[in-house]
């Protein structure tokens, strides 16, 4: 998690969002088989909070 | 994971209840189920799979319909099929339930348990048997031997690659590339969108026509590939025909050592050509350079005659006179005093020992680009000489090569001719398709070449505002995480690639008597060669054996990545082997071999055999491995007629395989003691 008085690089921030994607998606491939559509909405939504956080991130630095 | 018992209830050719022990011990480890064709060795394969993952082979004939026909006359319309196994020292039962409802569907139930001091603790089924054995390696552990001819195959490399990737556990990877990329689609639909972007909607639109034009050219170039290597393997066949026919022998061996030399001449005319490609690189420049190099050595000179370079006073030098307020000529040098200011003025010019070196290496450099101009041309000659005898060396080859043809055409024997013709028109296609190739390869560049430059001046247009600057960094991240994504999972693959090819060629060594070299090339297409460097022509027993050893690397790789912790690629696993039919094509001499080795490539063995396949020799060789072992028996309504009761002598016992007269027609299972 990024510290409030540091804030983490960008690669160690797209570095935890491969690990969180891959973590969705492992979950998607063994417990919830075809749901494809909300699978890729919330891929949508991890991207989209990740970008906005890097956005965040380089503005402060 | 070890298959304890599997239960069936009215699954398909079995009727009633039947239950399969399988043997667990390490050293009898092979549980071997006799069947002929049709009476039910594919439904056990299948049994397993349809219990796991509610799914079943290629090969399983009419797939829904899984309630037996006898039961479901008798308005027995529920059929169950019941997995006992051990993993990680812990005991589990998945059951699947199909009650058919109609003609055409009906309901699944499916139920999975740990099994705790006899008591059933429910756990999820598709958790359960996905980190047992991940969903895309069971049909590689539950393998139907008869299948194996899909990567003995000419157009092998899509299922090899793909049985490679499974094995490695890229699912969950390729899967995020996939969703990613379907992200950007939407992305970049949201930027053209946006007010105001009226260039954006046409660039955009431009793109996806060249990337719809990309994918359909990447599409010819897959399906000329797979035409090429048909038209290659089809020749080797009917090479393989004429070294058979005494009149055609000889000229097809003269063929052969012609093609082989020409194979030869072509290697040796890539790496000359690459040697000019290297030379034109490193060495064009020198030839280039020849002005420059001598007006810069003109100029060094010049400059020295005049003496500005070097200076004839070193800075250092007249420092030290001023500092020691004493000329050379031991006159008194008194700061502010003329003479010193005569001295002093040498300074100006005096040079530093930095610069003195710079000139003495920048003489020195010039004087060898001057002189490496003599060797480039010299190499340069020689490269264009070599280049040009393996052209002619070619051409001829070309020639006599034709003109083999020619005979053998002209062949008094009808079929030589026939098959000559046959073989010319194979040359010709294959040599259209390459073409063709040729020239689609460069529109697909093109295209990607055309689309890099549209895809930057999209994103130089669109980052006049705000909403879109930050709408391209978030493509952007989504395409740094697929390129991240894509090399990893192509360094392992690579990894995989070669540990499979290594394995492989271990396990041939041990099997095959004849010695033979495989190659597992990087498009993932397999092929085996003799010693001598010929191939081995597809279709063949050796090339079922290939396939084998094939199957058996996967098994193992995915045995030594069973701990293996790696946040891109799902864990191997440590699963049975179930193999139906593993003999198939095989000589009987490799059916020994293989029979000796099957029972090692996994801690446990399922083998389902027919007695065409099961014979005394081979039982033989499996002997001491078996731990428990079946045989089914078709029941069947009918007279007997002329029908034989295929009879099958097991250990002593004989089985009558088919029994008529029955109440029913259905499957049962019968243990050997």
């Amino acid at each position: 998690m990024a510290s409030k008085h540091l804030p983490p690089d960008p690669q160690a921030v797209e570095e935890e969002f491969l690990n969180d994607l891959l973590q969705l998606e492992r979950l998607y491939a063994h417990e919830l088989l075809g749901a494809k559509a909300e699978r890729r909405s919330k891929v949508l939504e991890l991207l989209n909070k990740t970008s906005a956080r890097l956005h965040r991130e380089t503005s402060q630095n | 994971m070890k298959l304890l018992k599997i239960n069936l209830h009215h699954f398909r050719q079995f009727y009633g209840k039947h239950e399969f022990t399988f043997a667990t011990d390490s050293q009898r480890n092979v549980t071997l189920l006799h069947a002929e064709n049709g009476v039910g060795k594919t439904t056990l394969l299948n049994a397993v799979l349809w219990a796991f993952y509610g799914e079943t082979t290629k090969k399983f004939e009419q797939k829904q319909k899984i309630v037996n026909f006898e039961a479901l006359a008798e308005g027995k319309n529920v059929a169950s099929v019941d997995v006992l196994f051990e993993h990680d020292g812990q005991q589990y039962i998945v059951q699947r339930q199909y009650v058919q409802k109609s003609e055409t569907g009906g309901d699944v139930r499916v139920t999975s348990h740990r099994i705790e001091n006899g008591n059933l603790v429910s756990v999820p089924a598709m958790t359960l048997t996905n980190s047992v054995i991940p969903y895309e390696m069971a049909k590689y552990f539950f393998f139907d031997g008869e299948a194996a001819e899909t990567f003995s195959a000419e157009t092998n490399y899509k299922a090899v690659g793909k049985a490679i990737k499974d094995m490695l556990g890229c699912s969950v990877a390729q899967a995020a590339i996939d969703d990613l990329a379907y992200a950007i689609k939407g992305i970049e639909d949201d930027i053209s969108e946006l007010p105001g972007q009226d260039d954006l909607v046409r660039l955009q639109k431009e793109i996806k026509e060249l990337t719809a034009k990309t994918e359909d050219g990447e599409r010819q170039l897959a399906g000329l590939r797979e035409l090429k290597a048909r038209c290659a393997t089809q020749i080797q066949e009917i090479d393989e025909k004429l070294r058979g026919v005494a009149a055609a022998q000889q000229l097809q061996r003269r063929r052969d050592d012609k093609t082989s030399e020409l194979k030869n001449v072509e290697a040796k005319q890539h790496s000359a050509n690459a040697a000019l490609a290297k030379w034109i690189g490193t060495k064009g420049l020198l030839v280039i350079a020849r002005r420059l190099a001598t007006e810069s050595l003109n100029f060094i000179d010049e400059q020295s005659l005049r003496g500005r370079i070097p200076s004839p006073y070193n800075e250092d030098f007249v420092k030290e006179l001023l500092h020691a307020e004493t000329c050379i000529c031991k006159r008194p040098l008194t700061p502010g005093s003329e003479e010193w200011r005569h001295v002093a003025e040498l300074l100006k010019n005096a040079s530093k020992a930095e610069t003195l070196g710079r000139v003495v290496r920048a003489r020195s450099r010039v004087n060898t680009l001057k002189e490496g101009r003599k060797e480039a041309i010299r190499s340069l000659q020689t490269t264009q000489e070599l280049i040009a005898e393996l052209n002619n060396h070619r051409r001829r080859l070309d020639q006599e090569i034709l003109e083999i043809g020619k005979e053998l055409e002209g062949a008094p024997i009808k079929e030589v001719a026939n098959w000559e013709r046959e073989r010319q028109e194979l040359v010709r296609k294959q040599s259209d398709a390459d073409n063709r190739h040729g020239a689609i390869q460069l529109a697909v560049r093109s295209y990607q070449a055309k689309i890099e430059r549209l895809q930057a001046e999209f994103d130089r247009t669109a980052t006049r505002t705000t909403k879109s600057t930050a709408l391209i960094a978030k493509r952007d991240l989504a395409r740094r995480s697929i390129n991240t994504l894509k090399r990893l999972l192509g360094k392992h693959e690579e990894e995989a690639r070669k540990a499979i090819a290594h394995e492989v060629n271990k396990i041939l060594t041990v099997t095959a008597r004849r010695e033979y070299y495989f190659r597992l090339d990087d498009g993932f297409e397999m092929n085996l060669y003799y010693q001598t460097g010929k191939p081995v022509p597809k279709g063949s027993g050796e090339n079922q054996l290939m396939s084998l050893a094939f199957i058996a690397s996967l098994v193992d790789f995915s045995r030594k990545r069973a701990s293996s912790s790696n946040g891109v690629l799902i864990p191997g696993t440590i699963a049975p082997l179930v193999l139906d039919s593993p003999f198939g094509q095989l000589d009987a001499r490799y059916r020994i071999d293989t029979a000796k080795f099957l029972p090692t490539l996994a801690d446990q063995v399922i083998l389902l055999v027919s007695s065409s396949q099961g014979d005394m020799d081979v039982l033989a060789a499996l002997d001491e491995s078996i731990g428990a072992e079946y045989i089914l028996i078709s029941e069947n309504r009918g007279d007997q007629g002329q029908k034989s009761s295929d009879p099958l002598v097991v250990r002593g016992q004989q089985f009558a395989t088919s029994l008529f007269n029955c109440p029913r027609n259905l499957t049962r299972a019968e243990r050997i003691q």
